[in-house]
């Protein structure tokens, strides 16, 4: 350790002047996740503009930082480049300079750089190379050709730093989402390394997994012993972490560097404008504000749904909120033609013989004309069978059912797929699975093609669908080569081009960064509000809070709740039996002392609203 | 577990007792997870022998059972197999059972199934034995039959030394500490068991997307082929992405960084692999050499 | 310490490392069940037996066709290799795997890896299976069976195996089309590439058309 002199004198991590251009068509694996999305919506288009663009700062021993942007400025981009993935591995080119502990990353390649920087990345099943959980965070010391013995307690001491050690002898596979991201950090945690960079860590997982992480990364940065360098969207998890964050444009310009109050409360005006995500207790009190609600900001916005609470009950009188009972559309309309999708007393057994298990119990489900239906529950709660069964995805057994299923008057689970897509369309978790043409134009006919529908009509329709999803410009693209929010769209297109009276979607959320997300569910709430019927499987409680018009709660395969958002959410025993967090603006209204009116109130929807609307059209 | 296990190899040695993989995994998804690991244990246990060995050790008495086409050799050299089998690997009752009955059964099947087969030109002057519609089995080709299977039977034999005695993990990583293999190589083939299952279970979801997309390409053997290349290029096309993924995470935790990395557990070639790989080629040349002969003599 | 290595073995880089480890894993998964039912035909109508050849040549033809590098059939294999021998025959099906593998690139690496055309790929294939054919003549004893069943498993075998490489360049070529393993083929970009090199993607995909 020579070089340990100077590299004290120099911050852990110093990047300057750097801006990224990735190699046209270079297909970088990183950025196929959905939520890489933006990157590759404007390579796709043809930019040539590099994201980051100029980039300077650093990051010091045992600060905790955040790398926060809007969609496609580069950010993860930028976190590949603090361990040399960009541009040893990802094919890019890279003006400036990034150096770790005095080491430039042009001179080092990623494995070597791996003693001075761990990196976690988003897809926890990305990151298992071995058979159980010991020999996965042994990996890492192996590879820097560490002592047996230096492996050994270095692989102990991570273990148990993330809650893991006792299942050491397990195979990593037998873990939740969560728990193996924790083992992800474990790993990186072995290494030794001073700088722990994480690129959307909490991007794949259920809530409960995102608390498990979030646990694990406040005990990493309370301790001290490294540096974090944080790229992710869920800022209300996010923000009691940092000390500091660091904020690019969408251009990938950096335009703010400080501490994460100066930064999210002080300028949240400018960072709103730039298309920034926000903690939802300062987007709260940035509406009421300008609502013109007397709250007193002088003291900086809040960051926390416990602050927002503080000053919310520092005001003497609150105007009457939107009523949270009534969703925004008008469900009784809806409602007068019956429902389309019947679900009645659906039991479902996976298996046979002893290892059978009963994934759902006794489940009554009725969804009308222009619902858009949010099914929540954690991992495990039997959403996606339902989901499935629901469109006829899952082709029940003999014997494994009983109870029924109804959309539009048939039996999904015994109806021809091609009469079912006229009625029902599914939208996979990974749009890829459900892609079978070599073109985008042919992949949205295929549907009409194969219901014989006259070729004139399948083109108009065709093209009409297009348009809508902003992909007319891709129309002879291969749809694997679309970015991640395109082929979601994509997806959701192939699926509605038959017109179904049903749309069931399975977590389209997933992997999806806060604005892909936004604009999917503007995408649904358009169509539910035309009068078709959707279903959304989601865990993503704060969306499904702004968007749904009824939430169904799922635990241990039993219906737990059907009811209004506010409603549902509001009861602590419904979400702690599904294993859901409270939506942060819940967690900010439950607790209020001075307001009870205000108590039900989960969605910013139903704050006062000033004179400019906010839902896009 | 009250004190914290001395680091280095008897630290590793304590742990499979609290694990216990359990012997001769089904999938290979539990295969990979399967890890004798320590390769300590007695003598007659092949299992702690090195596992190249006992996969690669037979090989070249595999060639030669080949090239033999009399009945006592491969009858001879599958009794041998067969006896390692039975006291060395003691495979647990399932496999034991596949073996006792299916190896007899195979024997006889293929007798028969080789002897229609045979031209009956070269088996002239025998008795024709049964005959049904166009195949007629005569009792020269039917000695023919049983030779093919006794071959077949005592190549099956001498593979399943190795097969059930290590695991593909451990001939990687044997292959990577003993022959030198880039450890690179090993241990993305390593790697590569946990994409198994993960395999599976997209294929599963691939196959009911298309389903619901009324994806359809008709019927008979050309369509399913059609269907099957249908959910190989999104199969294929997820899998290599994932692999690439994985890539990225391996380097970030150092893989490549130095031309050798540390070897938690060392595979050790030890006395008794010296004395079983003797033993492999002196087994079969004394029957070759003296049992057979002297077989023949005294049948002559 | 030792400072950085890697840059040693470049060409070996991890991404490509694992794209094969990918397809010889689906290659591996093929091969299982492929190993069970093989094991049974063997033994009872090795006819038909010998028209399974082409599941082995699948995966290094998509292997080779899609990175184009050297080692590629050889890395894939391995990887199948290891993976299949959950079947019949354990472990030694590495040695198989890798056995096969090897000879379906040695004619690749008597061109030096520059010539990536279809009918280098047929040669491979054939080679391959000419050999195959022989060992397998040896193991059933086949000079002893009727000239017709000779016949018979002379044209599967060497039918089956070119039906392989034909879906083998076939499935590269579809990948392709998806973007996949961009970037790793070295003769893929447009560069002042020879003729042949760049001339092959489009050969490739008329050959995979008209077969």
């Amino acid at each position: 350790m020579s070089g340990d002199r100077a590299a004290a004198r120099s911050p852990l991590l110093a990047v300057r002047g750097v801006s990224i251009r990735h190699h046209e068509h270079d297909d970088d694996p990183a950025h196929d996740d959905p939520a890489h999305d933006g990157a590759a919506d404007d390579r796709s288009r043809g930019a040539t503009a590099p994201t980051p663009c100029d980039v300077t700062f650093d990051v010091g021993p045992g600060e905790a930082v955040l790398l926060l942007g809007p969609s496609g400025c580069g950010k993860s981009t930028l976190a590949l480049a603090t361990n040399g993935l960009v541009p040893h591995v990802v094919g890019a080119d890279l003006d400036g300079t990034v150096h770790v502990r005095g080491r430039s990353t042009a001179d080092h390649d990623t494995p070597d750089l791996s003693r001075d920087v761990a990196m976690v990345f988003q897809d926890p099943d990305a990151q298992v190379v071995t058979g159980t959980l010991l020999d996965e965070v042994c990996f890492g010391p192996e590879n820097l050709f560490a002592p047996v013995d230096d492996v050994l307690a270095r692989a102990e001491d991570a273990l148990r730093r993330v809650g893991l050690w006792d299942r050491r002898a397990d195979d990593p596979v037998t873990l939740s989402g969560g728990g193996r991201q924790r083992l992800a950090i474990a790993c990186a945690l072995a290494l030794g390394s001073p700088l722990l960079v994480l690129d959307e860590p909490t991007a794949n997982l259920d809530p409960a997994g995102t608390e498990e992480v979030y646990a694990v990364l406040r005990e990493v940065v309370s301790t001290g012993d490294r540096a974090v360098l944080l790229v992710e969207h869920d800022l209300d998890a996010a923000v009691s972490l940092v000390d500091r964050v660091v904020v690019l444009d969408a251009a990938g310009r950096l335009v703010l560097d400080g501490t994460t109050r100066d930064v999210l409360a002080g300028r949240a005006d400018l960072l709103a404008d730039l298309g920034v995500w926000l903690p939802t207790a300062t987007l709260a009190a940035l509406r009421l504000r300008d609502a013109g609600v007397g709250i007193d900001t002088s003291g900086g916005l809040p960051l926390t749904p416990a602050e927002l609470a503080a000053l919310l009950d520092a005001v003497a009188v609150l105007p009457d909120h939107g009523q949270p009972d009534v969703p925004p559309t008008t469900r009784d309309a809806g409602r007068a033609g019956g429902p389309t999708l019947v679900v009645e007393h659906l039991t479902f057994r996976r298996g046979r013989g002893r290892g059978a298990t009963t994934v759902l119990h006794d489940v009554s489900l009725a969804v009308a004309p222009g619902e858009l239906v949010a099914v929540v529950g954690s991992n495990g709660a039997g959403k996606t069978t339902l989901a499935q069964l629901a469109a006829g995805v899952l082709r029940a057994p003999r014997g494994s059912l009983d109870g029924s299923v109804r959309v539009a008057g048939l039996d999904p689970t015994r109806t021809d797929p091609r009469e079912l897509a006229g009625h029902v369309g599914f939208v996979f978790q990974n749009p890829e699975h459900q892609l079978v043409t070599s073109r985008v134009d042919d992949e949205l006919a295929l549907g009409l093609r194969v219901r014989g529908v006259p070729d004139d009509e399948v083109e108009a329709r065709v093209e009409d669908v297009l348009r809508r999803f902003g992909l007319t410009h891709l129309r002879d693209r291969h749809p694997f080569l679309l970015s991640g929010g395109q082929k979601r769209r994509l997806s959701v297109g192939t699926a509605i081009i038959c017109r179904p009276d049903v749309l069931v979607l399975d977590e389209p959320t997933y992997g999806q960064d806060r604005e892909r997300a936004a604009e999917l569910l503007d995408l649904l709430t358009a169509l539910h509000r035309e009068g078709t019927a959707v279903v959304v499987v989601s865990h993503d409680m704060q969306l499904v809070a702004e968007h749904a018009t009824r939430v169904v709660a799922l635990a241990g395969g039993r219906v737990v709740a059907d009811g209004t958002p506010s409603a549902v959410l509001a009861d602590d025993a419904v979400l702690s039996a599904c294993g859901l967090r409270v939506p942060a603006l819940a967690r900010a209204t439950r607790g209020l002392v001075r307001h009870p009116a205000w108590r039900g109130v989960t969605r910013l929807v139903d704050l006062p609203v000033a004179a400019v609307a906010r839902v896009p059209a | 577990m009250s004190a914290v296990v001395r680091p280095g190899p008897a630290g590793v040695e304590t742990r499979p007792a609290a694990v216990d993989p359990g012997p001769a995994a089904g999938s290979p998804g539990d295969r990979s997870g399967a890890r004798p690991g320590t390769f300590a244990g007695p003598a007659w246990d092949l299992r702690t022998y090195d596992p190249l060995v006992t996969t690669l050790g037979p090989l070249p008495v595999v060639v030669f059972v080949f090239t033999t086409r009399d009945l006592l050799t491969p009858a001879l050299i599958a009794a041998a197999a067969l006896a390692v089998v039975l006291v060395m690997v003691r495979p647990p009752g399932r496999v034991l059972a596949a073996l006792l009955l299916g190896l007899p059964l195979l024997a006889v099947v293929m007798t028969v199934s080789f002897g229609v087969l045979t031209d009956p030109h070269t088996v002239d002057g025998t008795t024709l034995v049964a005959s049904v519609g166009p195949f007629e089995l005569w009792s020269g080709a039917l000695v023919t039959g049983l030779a093919t299977s006794l071959r077949t039977v005592a190549l099956l034999l001498l593979v399943l030394v190795g097969g059930l005695s290590t695991t593909g993990a451990d001939v990687v990583r044997a292959m990577v500490q003993q022959l030198r293999v880039p450890y690179r190589i090993g241990y993305a083939a390593l790697a590569a068991l946990r994409f198994v299952p993960r395999f599976g279970h997209e294929l599963e979801v691939i196959r009911s997307a298309h389903r619901v997309r009324g994806v359809d390409h008709g019927r008979g053997p050309l369509a399913g082929l059609r269907r099957q290349a249908g959910y190989a290029v999104p199969l294929l096309a997820g899998g290599i992405r994932h692999g690439e993924r994985v890539s990225l995470a391996m380097e970030a935790r150092g893989f490549g960084a130095h031309p050798a990395r540390t070897e938690r557990v060392r595979i050790p070639f030890r006395a008794r692999d010296v004395v079983f790989l003797v033993a492999t080629y002196a087994v079969p040349a004394t029957i070759v050499l003296v049992v057979v002969p002297a077989l023949a003599r005294s049948a002559g | 310490m030792p400072t950085s290595t890697s840059r040693t073995s470049r060409s070996l880089t991890t991404r490509y490392l694992m794209t094969c480890a990918a397809i010889g894993a689906a290659t591996g998964v093929l091969l299982v069940p492929a190993n069970f039912v093989s094991a049974a035909l063997a033994s009872t109508v090795p006819v038909l037996y010998s028209a399974m050849v082409g599941l082995w040549i699948i995966g290094p033809v998509l292997a080779l066709a899609l990175v184009r590098r050297p080692g590629a059939a050889v890395l894939t294999m391995l990887v199948a290799g290891v993976i299949s021998s959950a079947s019949p025959l354990g472990a030694s099906s590495i040695l198989t795997c890798l056995m096969i593998g090897a000879a379906l690139e040695l004619v690749f690496l008597v061109t030096l890896y520059r010539v990536w055309s279809p009918w280098l790929f047929c040669t491979g294939t054939f080679v391959f299976a000419a050999l195959y054919t022989w060992s397998a003549f040896v193991a059933f004893d086949a000079a002893a069976m009727a000239t017709v069943v000779q016949v018979l498993i002379v044209v599967l075998m060497m039918g089956s195996a070119l039906a392989g490489a034909w879906l083998g360049l076939l499935l590269a070529r579809r990948l392709e089309k998806a973007g996949v393993a961009r970037g790793l083929a070295p003769a893929r970009t447009r560069t002042a590439a020879p003729v042949e090199t760049a001339a092959a993607p489009s050969g490739t995909a008329t050959a995979a058309e008209s077969a």
